[in-house]
């Protein structure tokens, strides 16, 4: 009965904090006002999220430092007025991408490829994490040898074992009793 | 225990700290934060390093038998392999961030090309990275310590795997399919449920054995340990920070160019809809600059709720136009109106057109504010763990002397929680 009660209170606790997405998901599209629906007005279309992958891949040619969506500059906002239109045309982001580096240049990439030289910027912070988690296993296992040769049949046996889990069973079987 | 790390975490971050200085300073990056190429502060800066790097070397050489754990790892289900892999993720996003800071010049340096390295980099490799911690944040704390056993396992995860599973099911259900979101709403599910079970643990325990309310009993709780209830918080804290993180999945992006008294609507990810009529477009000199203000009547589920502004300012040192936001601040999400374009600025300022076409973005940020509240609550946290025990006057955290020096029966002690 406990259990059931922590449960439920578990439950509505994670579903509270939830909820308030299950009303709506990204892609939905913004509807033009009826009432005021103007020329210039173009409504949320498949191309603008394609356009807007493409855009946050590229560094601004026009702005040190800055990325092109968020780049101030009138050229930065013709140049994302121009992958606006290559997305409506139906081109795909990577297209786009590469069609925009090879009019500026390769130093404008933000993300590096995958091949060549570029694939190094992605394989070393996964290779750094692999090779803490195989260090860490590797003193893991020199402690436990070390334990074990240095006190002689310190470690228990397996009838002791079975013995000890069933006493820690019945302490928590006590515990648990009202 | 992890007392070296403790120690090679401090002088790492303290160590980074003075090399981003001297990678601003020297120029050697490209960045908004840095300045013109100088050698010369480049090799004072380099130099000073250098002397820091060998005398920390040097002191935690000298001192590292006072680093040496009394604890040793056991078993990887435990909660000191739960630090130690918190540890790790830590240091491998820093590290991902430092090859992604310095690669330009490595990979000129190695391969003749620089290649850049921008934002979708950072959020490609660090996201798992971060998943990953706010997983351990509901495992470290419940988890056992020394060797986890399959019934400790049980007891203490089933209930919080439970709720993430449905949390991510229900989400599912209603539509959403960012894998990256689903994963951040189930592991914060997960994670908040250990916490409040943990909570809820204590002040019952609490409340039966010294007959306590439970809000009462819920206080002397947190008073009776700050640190671990504290800590608790600043975890709570935390998940909802990471819930307004993956709100960006959300985000709503619409631009139009509007005449005056023309309006633009876009619908947020929680059902409400923004009209944005546009008013009027003034200037007026500052100092140093011009600054062209364009004002935009803000409707939100057809009921008027305020002005907005947002302004281009021009400036005449630096021949440089800069673009002010409009932000508009709800509970659950931000409203961000950007003044893009305005057709023929000059013709604004020298006064031959006060109704220019103007070009506007908005955007809706769902969840952004909880990334606030979050921070909040991890402060207030942060102040419990560390406000000082009020019976004596000793720190919440005894120094090793004090512990040592107190009988074991004057020790604090909690509710008996049996953890197997």
């Amino acid at each position: 009965m406990r259990g059931v009660k922590t449960l439920w209170l578990a439950v509505a606790t994670a579903l509270s904090l939830a909820s308030p997405l299950a009303a709506q998901e990204h892609g939905a599209p913004a509807e033009a006002s009826a009432a005021g629906a103007v020329p210039g007005q173009t409504p949320a279309r498949p191309s603008d999220g394609v356009a807007a992958e493409a855009i946050g891949q590229i560094r601004s040619p026009y702005c040190p430092g800055l990325m092109l969506e968020v780049c101030p500059s009138p050229q930065a906002e013709l140049l994302r007025d121009s992958i606006r239109m290559m997305a409506a045309e139906g081109r795909k982001s990577k297209e786009i991408v590469e069609a925009v580096i090879a009019a500026h240049g390769e130093q404008w990439r933000a993300v590096p490829k995958r091949s060549g030289a570029g694939a190094w910027a992605w394989l070393m912070p996964p290779a750094v994490l692999l090779l803490g988690l195989g260090l860490v296993a590797t003193r893991l296992r020199s402690m436990r040898a070390a334990r074990a040769a240095l006190v002689p049949g310190a470690g228990i046996s397996d009838d002791e074992r079975a013995a000890l889990d069933a006493a820690l069973r019945d302490y928590e079987r006590q515990e648990a009793a009202p | 225990m992890l007392k070296m790390w403790n120690v090679l975490l401090v002088m790492g971050t303290f160590l980074l700290s003075i090399f981003a200085t001297f990678l601003t300073r020297s120029g050697l990056i490209e960045s908004v934060h840095s300045f013109a190429q100088n050698l010369t502060i480049a090799w004072i800066f380099l130099s000073f390093l250098g002397f820091l790097v060998l005398v920390t070397a040097a002191l935690v050489w000298w001192r590292r038998d006072a680093f040496a754990s009394e604890n040793k790892l056991e078993s990887f289900l435990s909660r000191e392999a739960a630090f130690l892999l918190n540890n790790l993720l830590f240091v491998a996003a820093m590290f991902a961030i430092f090859w992604g800071t310095m690669f330009p010049l490595i990979s000129e340096g190695f391969f003749g090309q620089k290649i850049n390295v921008g934002p979708p980099f950072y959020n490609r490799v660090n996201i798992p990275i971060g998943l990953l911690l706010l997983a351990l944040l509901g495992v470290g704390p419940i988890i056992a310590w020394r060797k986890a056993t399959p019934r400790n396992l049980k007891r203490n995860f089933v209930a919080p795997l439970g709720v993430g599973l449905a949390t991510a099911a229900v989400l599912f259900a209603t539509g959403v399919r960012h894998p990256y979101a689903l994963l951040t709403f189930a592991l914060g599910a997960f994670t908040m449920t250990t916490i409040v079970v943990e909570l809820w643990k204590g002040t019952r325990a609490r409340a039966s054995i010294e007959g306590e309310r439970l809000p009462v009993a819920f206080v002397h709780l947190v008073q009776r340990n700050r640190r671990r209830y504290g800590g608790y918080i600043v975890h709570a804290g935390l998940v909802i920070c990471f819930a307004g993180f993956a709100g960006k999945a959300f985000n709503v992006e619409k631009q139009a160019a509007l005449q005056p008294g023309q309006r633009l609507e876009v619908r947020s990810p929680f059902g409400h809809t923004y009209g944005l009529t546009y008013q009027a477009m003034s200037w007026y000199p500052a100092t140093n600059m011009v600054k062209i203000i364009a004002s935009v009547e803000v409707e939100k589920d057809g009921r008027r709720v305020g002005m907005m502004t947002t302004e281009k300012r021009a400036y005449k040192q630096r021949e440089e136009v800069v673009t002010e936001v409009g932000i508009r601040r709800a509970w659950n999400e931000d409203l961000y109106l950007i003044l893009a374009g305005i057709d023929d600025a000059d013709a604004v300022v020298q006064g031959r057109n006060p109704r220019p076409v103007a070009t506007f973005r908005v955007l809706v940020n769902p969840l952004v504010p909880w990334i606030w509240l979050g921070g909040l609550i991890m402060a207030v946290g942060t102040l419990i763990a560390l406000w000082p025990a009020a019976e004596t006057g000793r720190p919440a955290v005894p120094t090793p002397r004090q512990r040592a020096g107190e009988p074991a029966r004057e020790r604090e002690r909690e509710p008996v929680m049996v953890e197997a």
